[in-house]
């Protein structure tokens, strides 16, 4: 056995439900409602609504009537709801109310430029941030250890707003004029054909992500090291590049996953400052927006799928670990 | 052992990643990713959203981006010029009856985007559409129009009959475009043909080349949107925009010692970011009380910090929105002591106020800031409630004191919301001689006439109206320095009059 038994003993003293799934899914699709009804109670508490958007300065009694009741606002809060609701079962995800356009106009194609930018963004992170870790742990204590930890710390503690233009400044304002500073493409486009445009937003948010997730795999990586497993495989001779990438690596890497999948869902909420900062057609400004116009339908719509991205996210993780676990055994 | 497993489990994540990259890399972009294929294009970056529209007509008041881009496409027939003047546009020329409740439109020979001439019957046509209670636009100002009245003489001529006199009807013309409707497609005269438009991205056009007046030196416009002002000024900075059509005062500024750019300033706006009092609530309906508030106001201080000193004190009344001679109004200073005696002789020394105010104009917020630490000075204690813009739109109209701001030609203020009975008086100020003023102008079509009545109009505010005004703005409009002939405009669309405007390629 290479396999410590020790770790694997530990693992097996966890409680393993059995249609742990099933459960899962239901509890998801549960806490999907719970939070439509919060998103529609909130946006109901807001002070203001659609039709003083819509209207603006120009709004008389009358014609106040007449928008609140093309858009069926004079119906009961409990019937708008639901026909929200019900609409959704039937596939259909309602009109934006500031503009009168099916809300999947709107959101289809920045949902895939969204879904694009986060996916670059996760791909990158994984690899990136273990190789970080894994190099940050075998330097321990020297000055490229160092120099990493205090840079992921600063990284970390600057808001990506500041990241990001910062990274505006160096390479496209003031210093250099490499890249373009904004994302700028037709709504038709897909955004990998314009690689260059892609750049600073991707690097902006996995900066983020590589530099905690690096600290992490460092760390974990350490512990592994130093664990009497690595003692006993050193004791029998085995390679010291063996004992890391066998050994040391899968074992410091299971307790990452968790923290990869929570980065992963972050990396989804957080291309709503990246994509308003670099002007990128995604769906964070459509979101940003829609709040402002307390336009409900749409606001609906993408907290759920936000909602649901992390969901999702959280279940792959679990996913990994069951299958980690039924692995071992 | 889980070595095969575990084998088989990267194979598959390999496979797996190698995939997505594939589908993310691999798919190539057409020919044509919109560089516009060697026309010489203009790129204009503005603010904007999915609330973006291509349309000439509207629900609420168009905001400058839309402006923007329905001005190139539609055109009305008399078009407010950038001296603040008022002039005929696709009409030749505007004849009244005696009393003015019948004006005879000639039009100019001048051909659609679609190939045909633009005929009376479309003028006819074009205010049936917008007066059609179904489309639900905004037409206060289309009250006195008796549109099923109306009527094609000939192919040029039409007549337009009004419920009630109206002599500058150049004015109520200016800003209501006419078109040719052709299945329910609103075709335009104008500069430019729309090619593509979407929401909160962009708006593509290319020059009408059968165009009647001036053409622009350019083939192909692009409007951007843009929901931040930094990612503007950033594209502006990088070359992926030539004209920046809003940012903040400091931003602009900054382009001014940029090499490379250049920043046109157009002084004495139209644009008015004013402090509304509603004259019929305490403590504002006393006029004492808004003299004093006019007074603890520094003007130059305003001018200095709010807008980066690219404004000029004002009077408190309507500026930048007309051609007449500058009334002969004397400028008013900040004078605490007297505000202060003004308030105690009002009963109200020590007033506690709250203003209302939102993300409305450049400098609003700064205003607020400071007439509420001058307003201390006299012993007044300003609250500021700065709010979103629909909780503050939610009560528009109802704020005692609260931020407005507006645009509109001064005959077309001084004919309907500054007027007592108007819907949109936010003020609520009621000045009979005012209303009688207001009556006067809407009966006589002698621009000389018009000017007497409006420099009197303006006295009348500067003394007892409901605002307070401190400064007339100069706005700025940053762009590349390749792009040539923007010339400056009262009304905020230096950006987009792009009549002789070119770009080195």
């Amino acid at each position: 056995m290479t396999v410590s038994t020790e770790a694997i003993a530990i693992r097996r003293r966890r409680r393993i439900r059995v249609p742990w799934w099933l459960s899962r899914l239901l509890q998801g699709v549960l806490i999907l409602i719970l939070i439509s009804i919060l998103v529609f109670a909130v946006t109901q508490a807001l002070p203001g609504d659609v039709v003083n958007m819509i209207l603006g300065k120009n709004a008389t009694p009358e014609r106040v009537a007449l928008v609140r009741e093309e858009l069926g606002l004079d119906r009961s809060l409990w019937e708008q709801y639901w026909s929200w609701l019900t609409g959704i079962f039937r596939g259909d995800l309602g009109n934006s109310l500031a503009t009168g356009r099916p809300v999947s106009e709107v959101v289809g194609f920045r949902l895939r430029n969204t879904l694009v930018l986060s996916g670059l963004t996760i791909l990158l992170t994984l690899p990136l941030a273990v190789l970080i870790g894994v190099l940050a742990a075998v330097k321990r204590d020297r000055a490229a250890d160092k120099g990493f930890l205090g840079f992921s710390m600063v990284v970390n503690a600057t808001p990506e707003f500041v990241l990001g233009t910062l990274l505006v400044a160096l390479f496209s304002t003031t210093v250099l004029h490499w890249l373009p500073a904004v994302s700028l493409f037709p709504p038709d486009a897909f955004p990998t054909w314009y690689p260059l445009a892609m750049v600073l937003p991707v690097t902006t948010l996995t900066m983020y992500g590589v530099m905690y997730l690096a600290r992490l795999v460092r760390a974990s990586f350490i512990d592994a090291m130093e664990s009497e497993y690595v003692e006993n495989a050193r004791l029998k001779g085995l390679t010291e590049r063996r004992i890391i990438f066998v050994h040391v690596l899968p074992n410091a890497l299971a307790p990452v996953i968790p923290a990869a999948s929570i980065v992963a869902a972050i990396t989804i909420g957080g291309t709503v400052v990246v994509e308003y900062l670099f002007a990128y057609p995604g769906i964070g400004t459509v979101l940003l927006e829609a709040i402002g116009n307390r336009d409900l339908p749409i606001i609906q719509v993408l907290v759920m799928i936000i909602a649901s991205a992390y969901f999702i996210l959280n279940f792959v993780a679990d996913l990994f670990q069951k299958d980690d676990w039924s692995a071992g055994r | 052992m889980s070595t095969p497993h575990r084998f088989r489990r990267t194979v598959v994540s390999l496979i797996g990643v190698a995939a997505i990259v594939g589908t993310l890399l691999g798919c190539a972009p057409p020919s044509d990713t919109g560089g516009g294929s060697g026309a010489s294009t203009i790129r204009l970056g503005h603010i904007g959203g999915q609330g973006d529209k291509l349309d000439p007509y509207f629900t609420s008041s168009p905001t400058a981006a839309d402006e923007a881009r329905f001005r190139q496409v539609w055109e009305p027939l008399t078009w407010k010029q950038p001296d603040g003047s008022i002039q005929n546009w696709l009409a030749e020329s505007l004849e009244p009856n005696e009393d003015y409740t019948e004006w005879t439109v000639t039009l100019k020979d001048v051909t659609a985007h679609n190939g045909e001439k633009l005929t009376a019957q479309d003028v006819v046509d074009t205010f049936q559409y917008v007066l059609d209670p179904a489309n639900n636009f905004n037409t206060s100002q289309f009250t006195i129009l008796d549109v099923d009245a109306m009527e094609a003489l000939d192919d040029k001529t039409v007549v337009f009959k009004l419920t009630e006199p109206f002599g500058p009807f150049n004015v109520f013309l200016e800003g209501h475009p006419v078109m040719k409707i052709v299945d329910g497609e609103l075709i335009g005269t104008g500069p430019f043909v729309p090619v593509s438009f979407t929401p909160g991205q962009s708006a593509i056009f290319e020059r009408f080349d059968d165009y009647w007046g001036e053409k622009p030196g350019f083939e192909r416009l692009e409007i951007a949107s843009f929901s931040d002002q930094t990612a503007i000024a950033n594209a502006l900075r990088a070359g992926q925009i030539d004209i920046a059509g809003s940012l903040p005062y400091t931003d602009s500024v900054s382009f001014m010692d940029t090499p490379g750019f250049e920043v046109l300033e157009s002084p004495n706006s139209a644009k008015q970011v004013v402090m509304d009092m509603r004259t019929d609530l305490a403590p504002f309906d006393d006029p004492r009380v808004r003299l004093a508030f006019k007074l603890i106001i520094d003007r130059e201080e305003v001018a200095q910090v709010a807008y980066q000193g690219f404004a000029e004190p004002s009077g408190d009344f309507m500026h930048g929105s007309d051609s007449c001679p500058a009334p002969n109004i004397p400028q008013r200073e900040q004078d605490i002591a007297q505000a202060m005696s003004l308030l105690e002789e009002a009963g109200v020394p020590g007033l506690e106020v709250t203003y209302a105010y939102t993300v409305a104009a450049p400098g609003g917020e700064e205003m607020a800031e400071l007439f509420a630490q001058s307003a201390a000075e006299a012993g007044v204690k300003v609250n500021l409630d700065f709010m979103d813009e629909p909780t503050f739109l939610s009560q528009w109209g109802q704020w005692p004191f609260a931020i407005n701001y507006w645009q509109y030609p001064a005959v077309n203020s001084a004919t309907t919301s500054m007027r007592a009975d108007h819907p949109f008086n936010s003020t609520r100020w009621a000045n009979v001689e005012f209303n009688e003023l207001s009556q006067q102008l809407q009966r006589t079509s002698d621009f000389d006439a018009q000017c007497a009545i409006l420099d009197r109009m303006k006295e009348l505010q500067h003394d007892d109206g409901g605002f307070i005004d401190p400064v007339s703005v100069t706005t700025l409009n940053a762009h590349s320095d390749k792009v040539q002939g923007l010339k400056p405009s009262v009304w905020d669309d230096a950006f987009f009059r792009f009549a002789g405007v070119s770009i080195e390629q």
